[in-house]
């Protein structure tokens, strides 16, 4: 006597009859083309969110300079000029401002043009230029406060923090395009 | 230690990790039959089927460095395929496995009939006929060669559950099956 079990197990193969439509290779072919083409920038949710991470630090620093800057501002050199800087001060934004325009260049190409890469410059590129505006009210401070070195100080540590940051995204960067 | 299965298509898996189109497009030839009928086995449509074996293949190749070759290369893409149809099936039909208790050991003791006239083809109408939850595990059971314990783990079920509507699903194909045979002595 042949149980049912027994007739599907010896008859397995034959359980294999159906076949996909018939332009299934042709749909599949472009499916892999798609899967294979080079991207830049291949949306990783992780690193998204490492990178996501990187600038919250950097919106949260812009808005804790904000805030200080305001507080301190009775003095703000409001032409936004810093022309008549000291050479130290001119020498120091020089250097900060290609270095932090370099890797931002790194950023955009390594980011790609896809919506997430977008994204990802379009928000790094807005704190960074809030951090930069409020760099710039204490450069006018330095010019107008007598050339104080604790603003001194204070604007080198804004342009240390936004490379060090820049330099974090693009090493994140770097790994979702390994 | 586990066992490391060296595939008969070893060059060409390793090319396909490598981003190798052509052979990419190879090892889809392969297989592309037996994990299509292993998705429409478990989800019964044609179309999706299909669209969940080549998501399925692609699946694979973007995570061939997770492959360590303790199982084939077949038997590891068709567990894919098999989730992937699961969660389908369980998004469209809104499919739960639960557990079973209530269980009468008559149940797995009553198969009489005789099989031997019976054609594969109404078989497989049978099957298609049958519930999502007793054709799933039927599936796996007789087709796939998952044990009780692997539909467990699969469909995240006791391997008790999993034998008692195994029982019950091939109780109601017999069930099918025996109508279907009624149908045609009475309509010949």
């Amino acid at each position: 006597m042949i149980s049912l079990e027994d007739k599907i197990s010896r008859n397995k193969e034959m359980f294999d009859h159906a076949e996909p439509s018939d332009d299934h290779f042709e749909k599949f072919g472009r499916k892999l083309s798609e899967f294979n083409k080079p991207q830049k920038w291949k949306f990783n949710r992780g690193l998204f969110l490492k990178i996501a991470a990187s600038i919250l630090i950097l919106i949260s620093i812009s808005i804790t300079l904000n805030y200080v800057g305001k507080n301190n501002g009775n003095n703000l050199f409001l032409n936004n000029s810093v022309a008549e800087a000291p050479v130290e001060l001119q020498e120091i934004q020089l250097y900060y401002t290609n270095l932090t325009d370099d890797k931002l260049q790194q950023i955009d190409q390594l980011a790609g043009s896809s919506d997430e890469g977008e994204k990802i410059k379009r928000m790094i590129r807005g704190e960074v230029e809030e951090i930069k505006l409020n760099t710039n009210e204490l450069e006018n401070e330095y010019v107008s406060g007598a050339n104080d070195g604790r603003t001194m100080s204070a604007i080198v540590n804004n342009y240390r923090i936004i490379t060090n940051l820049l330099d974090h995204i693009i090493n994140d960067l770097n790994k979702t395009n390994q | 230690m586990k066992k490391v299965y060296k595939n008969i298509h070893q060059d060409l898996i390793e090319a396909c990790g490598k981003g190798n189109q052509k052979a990419q497009f190879e090892i889809y030839k392969l297989y592309y039959r037996s994990m299509y009928n292993v998705s429409l086995r478990i989800v019964n449509n044609t179309g999706e089927a299909e669209d969940i074996m080549q998501d399925s293949f692609l699946d694979a190749f973007g995570q061939l460095d997770k492959y360590k070759g303790t199982a084939t290369f077949g038997a590891w893409l068709k567990r894919i395929v098999i989730n992937n149809s699961l969660d389908v099936l369980r998004k469209n039909a809104n499919l739960t496995f639960v557990e079973e208790y209530d269980y009468d050991m008559q149940e797995e003791l009553e198969e009489e009939t005789e099989y031997v006239d019976l054609k594969i083809d109404e078989i497989r109408k049978a099957m298609s006929a049958l519930p999502d939850d007793y054709r799933v595990v039927l599936t796996l059971y007789l087709l796939e060669g998952y044990d009780h314990e692997e539909i467990g783990e699969i469909l995240n079920i006791s391997n008790s559950t999993s034998r008692i509507r195994y029982f019950r699903g091939k109780k109601k194909l017999r069930d099918i099956l025996d109508e279907s045979r009624i149908k045609n002595l009475l309509f010949k």
